[in-house]
């Protein structure tokens, strides 16, 4: 490359191949393009795409333009450039502050719909009514599961009606269970009603979520937590909550007006299928003890709510570490130059993020139930929720990256076995719960440690 | 007969010159029935052809959901285990050496066998692809490599590059169907389906090239993937390529131009026969009389590489000389190009002459309204607005890319069809452009020469006629003996 043009006229016999042109001769871009190339070929489909073909070749006196590729080639060294940053799709957007403030504010719109429970407190005192309104709250998990899965694998219009629809059709479903299950266990009106709007406010809230309008949820959770925390008459609190349910309606409104054709195909609804008994599965699991109770194994502990709501709150951290795992995994894929060591980077970085987890679960459930006051019992329900927890996020994490048979799989086993062992030897519901916790957990992270090592996993 | 057609990314899903040519060719023979096997993205576009009675359409996605089928185990597993590390040694290699030739026949034998051998696996391809075991054995083969300096493969190259391959591969997958002949429509992942009906049932393969498939892989490679990535695709698809040729019992190139890169990459050149493209000549009658105004015209899609900034250089030189003159453009495409385009015309003090005319719906207009029609591309196979409007006997500046030096090529009686000028050269084309605005006598004269080349050579009919014969050809020589395959 560094010799000069020199026509062909004037060589010798000794170089019949003709000599190279000058780099201001050739295409632009091609010095670097020769840097980079993987073979002479790839030199000849870049020359002939700038238009410096065989006719040109013979100007220099090469028979053709594959000559000349070659000559080029051959002169040349191969250096090519090193990529400069890779795009990390994971990535956390904005600084740090606003996304840590982001997922928190998601943990507390989690949480903070448990305070209704307070204000209905009177209607709970109901053996039926309290079975009521857990059963139906259990069973809104999977329809908001599911909804948000199919809703996330759509974009623009279609994922707007996707949740319209999700509301418009799951609202009067579940409204219908919860009335056939206070029919039949003889609850009140006022139950049935307060279940119903419990389904509504589940799958708006969903839709906001999904949306990305957890400031605007948070405000229209404002009047009923305040009369709540104010402790004002029932009067108040149920038009409080009622407000509350209004405004939720039409913010949910206004994030999905304007859809479009959702084209939702039965094979996508099977992909969210697995989404969906999860939901399901996880309610089990964390109402064990409260539907045993209903069913006559005795009362759970009286740090169940408390710890409920802690978990709840958590689920916002935890939905950041997901982000953050996959984040720092693409990361790993980049500099990692073996399987092994990627393994390592995987399983540390897994390690490290459940780790932090944890820790801020169990500071959440410990600020929970101490606000709740000493009661008995409270330090097996800390251990359970913790692990549950921890279980919990193991399995979102796998579902995250689209392992969900193992994870559903390995749920509907606890919470069959517990279901099981309570059934047949009716011992304290409360050590089920925690022995199904244990067990869990060390599953799913024995599996979650080989799968996530695993580099496929990540792509 | 029943004939496969295999498409890439064309026919029915897609406009352009290769679909045009499909679609005259599935109407041409009636008598035949056709299978399109259309290897598309995720095999749920929406057609934008419609084809005749007698075609059937099946559309593969190579980028849909991964087809269905078992993790294979045991002497399946350590079948694709072999294959897969054969196809490693013979693709994840460093840098070719200066001087190193095309692959071997030591090498295309091999990669022959890995082909076959990952057919026989079946539907369970696809899981063995998605396996954590090839990537680790990716990665390991890179360590033993000699690569250029400065490259270091990572884990995600090794992700990439076998997600690529499982992408490619796939077509092996589907289960072939009886036919007397496959005809694929381009090399490459088209070839694989043909393969796939040479092993099962002996059906001989017609391979058509428009433009020249290893080509294009190397200018849409050159970007937009890192080294390893790069080179081991590219790699694959010049041995996939080679096989396309090797397997193929004809060849036929859409023009001569292109039988330099097949013969290069393993076409043996007694098995090439080049068909042009046709039109029909009673959708392009003569144009009649010229525009008033001397105007240059050009219809195609807006598109980097048709070069239209020399155009609109060339256009400020021919201003220069005849100030009355005007450019005429007919075509959509790429806005971004075009208003790079529009930018160009306003600073060489012209934008007032060269107008934008979109889209028209009969494309006989674009040619009808120029004095002289142009032809600017740096890549081009057989165009077809090249032989449209010799069709209608006008007059034409081309650039010598592809088949075009060969369209417009001496007629019979030596006369000249239309003006070639090298790409990138704004000088030369501006002068051949003025030499015909000036001269009246000579437009008329390559008009009629133009009109009676393309009547003669480039009407579909012949290029329908041509294939027909190709078929019995192909039929009567009786299915393929099955060629033992040297692992």
């Amino acid at each position: 490359m560094t010799e000069v043009l020199t026509l062909h006229d004037e060589l010798g016999d000794d170089l019949p191949d003709g000599l190279v042109p000058d780099e201001t001769e050739l295409p632009d871009g091609l010095t670097g393009l020769l840097a980079s190339a993987v073979d002479p070929l790839e030199v000849t489909a870049a020359l002939e795409a700038e238009g410096f073909g065989d006719r040109a070749a013979h100007r220099y006196g090469f028979d053709d333009v594959f000559t000349l590729a070659q000559r080029l080639y051959d002169t040349s060294v191969r250096r090519p450039p090193r990529p400069i940053a890779f795009d990390n799709p994971w990535a956390r957007q904005g600084p740090l502050w606003k996304t840590g403030l982001r997922y928190l504010l998601r943990g507390v719109l989690f949480g903070l719909p448990g305070l209704g429970y307070v204000a209905a407190g009177p209607l709970l005192a109901h053996r039926s009514g309290g079975l009521v309104l857990t059963l139906s709250l259990v069973l809104c998990w999977p329809v908001s599961q599911g909804v948000a899965a199919v809703a996330y694998s759509r974009e623009g219009g279609a994922r707007k009606r996707v949740l319209a629809l999700g509301i418009v059709l799951g609202t009067p479903l579940l409204a219908l269970v919860a009335t056939a299950l206070g029919l039949a266990v003889g609850s009140g009106p006022a139950i049935i009603a307060v279940a119903c709007a419990q389904s509504f406010y589940l799958l708006a809230a969903t839709a906001a979520l999904v949306m990305g309008a957890e400031l605007r949820l948070l405000a229209c959770l404002l009047p009923g937590t305040a009369v709540t925390l104010a402790g004002l008459a029932w009067q108040f609190q149920v038009f409080g909550w009622a407000l509350t349910g209004l405004c939720v309606a039409a913010l949910a409104h206004e994030r999905t007006r304007g859809g479009s054709d959702p084209g939702v195909s039965w094979i996508m609804l099977g992909r969210a299928a697995p989404y969906a008994a999860f939901g399901l599965l996880a309610g089990g699991l964390l109402t064990f003890t409260i539907v045993a109770a209903y069913g006559g194994y005795g009362a759970p502990a009286p740090a169940t709510s408390a710890a409920m709501v802690a978990l709840s709150i958590a689920m916002g951290p935890a939905e950041w570490l997901l982000t953050a795992f996959r984040a720092r995994g693409h990361g790993l894929l980049h500099t990692s130059r073996t399987p092994r060591s990627f393994a390592s980077g995987a399983r540390t970085a897994f390690g490290d993020l459940l780790a932090r987890f944890l820790l801020v679960l169990a500071l959440l459930l410990g600020t929970a139930i101490g606000v709740a006051g000493p009661t008995s019992g409270e330090g097996r329900v800390f251990v359970c929720f913790l692990l549950l927890g921890g279980a919990l996020v193991v399995a979102l994490m796998l579902q995250s990256f689209g392992r969900t048979a193992a994870p559903v799989g390995l749920c509907a086993g606890a919470l069959l076995a517990e279901t099981a062992v309570l059934m047949t030897a009716a011992p304290d519901p409360g050590a089920v719960q925690l022995h199904g916790a244990v067990l869990l957990f060390a599953a799913l992270l024995a599996y979650a440690v080989v799968v996530l090592g695993r580099a496929t996993t990540h792509r | 007969m029943n004939v496969t057609l295999v498409t890439e990314g064309t026919y029915p899903h897609a406009f352009g010159g290769v679909s045009v040519w499909c679609d005259q060719l599935v109407r041409g023979m009636p008598e035949h029935a056709f299978r399109v096997v259309a290897l598309t993205g995720t095999g749920l576009e929406r057609r934008v052809w419609d084809p005749p009675e007698n075609v059937a359409v099946e559309a593969f996605g190579l980028w849909g959901p991964a087809p269905r089928g078992r993790k294979p185990r045991g002497v399946a597993a350590r079948s694709f285990a072999d294959a897969f590390r054969t196809l490693l040694t013979l693709t994840a290699t460093g840098a070719e050496a200066p001087g190193g030739g095309g692959p071997d026949a030591a090498a295309s034998a091999a990669f022959a066998g890995v082909l076959r051998a990952m057919y026989d696996l079946g539907p369970g391809l696809v899981a063995a692809l998605h396996d954590e075991r090839p990537v680790g054995w990716l990665m390991r083969e890179w360590t033993t490599r000699v690569l250029p300096e400065g490259v270091r493969p990572s884990m995600h190259d090794a992700l990439m590059a076998v997600s690529l391959l499982e992408h490619a591969l796939r077509p092996l997958v589907l289960p072939p169907a009886e036919a007397d002949l496959t005809h694929a429509v381009s090399n490459g992942v088209a070839v694989l389906p043909a393969l796939a009906a040479k092993w099962a049932h002996g059906t001989p393969l017609c391979l058509t090239e428009h433009g020249i498939y290893l080509r294009e892989r190397y200018l849409g490679y050159a970007r937009g993937h890192t080294w390893p990535v790069k080179a081991l695709m590219l790699r694959f698809l010049r041995l996939l390529c080679a096989e396309g040729y090797r397997s193929a019992d004809l060849i036929t190139p859409g023009n001569r131009y292109n039988q330099r890169w097949e013969v290069r990459c393993g076409a043996r050149p007694e098995l090439l026969r080049t068909v042009y493209n046709g039109v029909d000549p009673a959708a392009f009658p003569p144009s009649g009389p010229e525009p008033v105004v001397p105007t240059l015209s050009w219809a195609g899609r807006i598109d980097p590489i048709k070069d239209l900034e020399t155009l609109i250089r060339a256009f400020a030189l021919v201003r220069a000389e005849i100030p009355a003159a005007v450019l005429r453009l007919f075509g959509g495409g790429d806005a971004g190009y075009r208003r790079k385009c529009e930018a160009l015309a306003e600073r060489l003090g012209v934008a007032d002459a060269v107008a934008f005319e979109g889209r028209v719906d009969d494309i006989r207009d674009a040619y009808t309204a120029g004095t002289v029609v142009m032809l600017s591309s740096i890549s081009e196979g057989f165009p077809y607005t090249l032989i449209e409007a010799m069709t209608c006997g006008r007059p034409t500046v081309s650039t010598d890319v592809g088949g075009v030096a060969e369209a417009v090529g001496p007629d019979s009686r030596g006369r000249e069809c239309g003006l070639v000028v090298p790409p990138r050269d704004p000088e030369a084309m501006a002068e051949a452009a003025v030499g015909l605005l000036r001269d009246r006598a000579a437009r008329r004269a390559m008009g009629a020469a133009a009109r009676r080349r393309a009547l003669e050579d480039f009407t579909v009919d012949q290029a329908v006629a041509s294939f027909r014969g190709v078929y019995r050809e192909l039929v009567a020589r009786g299915p393929v003996a099955r060629e033992p395959v040297v692992a």
